[in-house]
């Protein structure tokens, strides 16, 4: 398997001076083809940072990032924008779906902006929206859907142009446990059909289980980095959902 | 074709906020073209009331003729010779002689100073177009007639046609001379210049008055085509006698024309002011825009825009709110010139000094060319002024634009 994604002694600092935050102190970290990898941590553990600069949304003050063949800060803005509109897609823990345009034309946009000239966008982003199910959702507004239908518009949008990785900050963050879930799953199938890699951050252990690799930040820097077997993640599953079945009752 | 979808969807997103901003520039391009209406409206009408009420296209008359006041001088009359009436006659669409004097009307105990104008009955309407006259009554085609009062003189002397009024002069030689002649009619010819103080007669009439046989004081002489003024003036002033000049309509116009250059400055500052005020408006409306949709923008850097992707989706923003306003008011300025251009605007008199050429009703002028210009212009406005905001807009980093 190649790698994606090789990050050495990256640093982030936010600010200058006395409110200076050291955001990252110096996280190693490499990502391969394929990975469906979790990020989780405790809040200002640096999840986000960490995202943005592997979706170059932001770049590294100190070490070295290389990202499918690129070293990052080598990047002009022009070629970072290029990398994230050819290469990468995102979803948001709040959908950041544009408002004014339907399910499929937010589908579409994402075609549009990563200059795809392959065919029928019209009909590709359809073909997307059906993959998550919206099938008979094309024509709505995001105000018209629910959140979990949001986000599946959010995932057929970042997964249309074919991306070699997808981002995706607190995916479930807004979403009620069933609906996080079935989200996670359908990030996961589309990893497993299209070979996408996904990066993910979650503080719920409920939807960390779900990934095959389990990466703990802790005040900006890699704490522990857990490569689960499948037996692992059986175990893990089944012991969770005992948890949250005794939790449940317990409310009742 | 995407972008220009979410630039429209966009200006949907605060209807109120974009209609008031588009009234700004709908109202600053409708008053740029009703304003130019006004102005080239007034040009025509001091040039319409010079050619048609006083001079013609070009006019001969006695060297260092007064201009200012009411004066006309009647000791420097002459005759026109064979040559020079042959060649106009060949020159010419029309010519005609005029004699021009200052009497005095009486009525009763009443008595007015006039402007006569002495007229050939049978050719003076081919040089001076009576289009615009209004006559109650008949105008005079013999000395037996009498004479055609403007409403100035019939309104201030309480006379009407009919009626029997003295007019009296100097004659040629000085002495004071009074006839009793009836009032053929009354009439307005549109132009405060001869309304207020005209008397016409036939030059029959006339001659009797000031005893000046076959001499008269001015040719006026109406072209084929108003183009051709200078040049045929040029020609025609080798033609004359050294006692005679020559003066054009240009001429004649020059005062009120110059009168125009205040007016298009004052025109030009109401423009900028008003559209200073769309611009603001604009930028403002797209200011606004770019602080609400911070989130909004940073999404589309995520997704591979670049900054100035953003900036052009902004200004493309502006540029379609200044189309729109710019078509909208070119339209709506546009129908009211050309209403007037037809209806025509009664002027209050403040202008008729008497002897400034202008005519009281303003008939305003289209132009197809100022139409389009000040529509270009309002979208041009438009898109300056939203591309400061635009360029804030593209300010946040992707990443702090997806954490707002
Ligand atoms: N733009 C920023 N300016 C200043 N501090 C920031 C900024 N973004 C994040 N931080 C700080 O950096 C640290 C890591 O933040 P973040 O990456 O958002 O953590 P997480 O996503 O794990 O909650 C936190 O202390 C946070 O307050
Ligand atoms: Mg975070």
């Amino acid at each position: 398997m190649s790698v994606l994604c090789d990050i050495k002694d990256v640093k982030k600092v936010y600010g200058s001076g006395p409110a200076a935050v050291q955001a990252l102190r110096g996280v190693n970290l490499t990502i391969d083809e394929g990975e469906f990898t979790v990020i989780s941590g405790p809040s200002g553990s640096g999840k986000s940072t960490l995202l943005n600069l592997v979706g170059c949304l932001d770049v590294c003050d100190e070490g070295v990032m290389t990202l499918l063949g690129h070293d990052v800060k080598k990047l002009s803005p022009k070629g970072l924008a290029q990398l994230r509109a050819e290469r990468i897609g995102f979803i948001f823990q709040s959908f950041n779906l544009i408002p004014v345009l339907t399910a499929r034309e937010n589908v579409e946009l994402a075609l549009q902006l990563a200059g795809d000239t392959k065919g029928d966008r019209v009909k590709r982003a359809s073909e997307a929206l059906d993959r998550v199910g919206l099938g008979d959702y094309l024509h709505r507004r995001p105000n018209q859907l629910s959140g979990g239908q949001q986000q599946r518009v959010a995932v057929a949008r970042a997964l249309v142009k074919e991306p070699a990785l997808v981002v995706a900050d607190e995916p479930t963050a807004n979403l009620d446990s069933n609906t996080g879930a079935a989200v996670l799953d359908l990030m996961r199938d589309m990893n497993k059909q299209l070979g996408i890699t996904f990066l993910f951050s979650t503080h719920d252990p409920l939807i960390m289980v779900r990934a095959r690799r389990i990466l703990l930040l802790r005040d900006g820097q890699i704490e522990d980095d857990e490569i689960k077997t499948r037996s692992d993640l059986t175990r893990e599953v089944e012991r969770k959902a005992v948890q949250e079945m005794l939790h449940n009752l317990a409310d009742y | 074709m995407m972008l220009l979808r979410l630039a429209v969807l966009n200006l949907t997103r605060s209807l109120r906020r974009t209609v008031l901003s588009m009234s700004s520039v709908i109202l600053g391009v409708a008053v740029v073209i009703i304003g130019q209406g006004v102005i080239a409206g007034f040009e025509d009408n001091a040039i319409r009331a010079a050619v048609d009420g006083m001079t013609g296209h070009v006019q001969i008359r006695a060297r260092d003729y007064p201009t200012e006041g009411l004066a006309h001088p009647v000791d420097t009359l002459a005759t026109v010779d064979g040559p020079l009436a042959a060649w106009l006659d060949a020159n010419t669409q029309a010519w005609t002689t005029r004699t021009l004097f200052v009497g005095e009307v009486v009525n009763a105990g009443d008595a007015m100073p006039v402007r006569a104008i002495a007229i050939d009955p049978a050719r003076d309407s081919e040089v001076f177009p009576r289009g615009s006259w209004k006559i109650d009554g008949t105008e005079p085609v013999s000395a037996q007639d009498g004479v055609l009062l403007s409403t100035g003189v019939a309104g201030l002397l309480d006379l009407k046609p009919g009626a029997t009024v003295v007019v009296q002069a100097n004659t040629t030689s000085g002495a004071k001379n009074a006839l009793e002649v009836p009032v053929s009619g009354v009439f307005s010819a549109g132009t405060p210049m001869l309304d207020r103080f005209g008397i016409v007669l036939t030059q029959d009439l006339a001659r009797q008055i000031l005893q000046s046989d076959e001499r008269i004081s001015h040719v006026s002489t109406r072209l084929a085509d108003r183009g051709d003024t200078e040049a045929f003036a040029a020609r025609l002033a080798e033609r004359i006698p050294e006692d005679r000049e020559i003066v054009t309509w240009i001429e004649e116009c020059a005062p009120v024309l110059a009168f125009q250059a205040v007016r298009q400055a004052a025109l030009n500052l109401v423009v900028l002011a008003l559209m200073g005020m769309s611009a603001t408006g604009i930028a403002n409306t797209v200011l606004m825009a770019a602080y609400e949709r911070v989130r909004e923008i940073g999404t589309l850097r995520a997704m591979g825009m670049t900054r100035p992707g953003v900036i052009q989706l902004f200004v493309l923003e502006g540029a379609l709110l200044g189309a729109v306003g710019g078509l909208l008011g070119a339209a709506l300025g546009s129908a009211i010139v050309l209403w007037y251009e037809g209806q025509g605007i009664e002027l209050p008199l403040v202008m008729a000094t008497g002897h400034l050429p202008v005519s009281n009703v303003l008939y305003l002028r289209s132009s197809f060319a100022v139409t389009a210009l000040s529509a270009v212009f309002g979208l041009v406005t438009a898109m300056v002024a939203s591309f400061y905001p635009a360029v804030i807009a593209s300010r946040p980093a992707p990443a702090e634009a997806v954490r707002a």
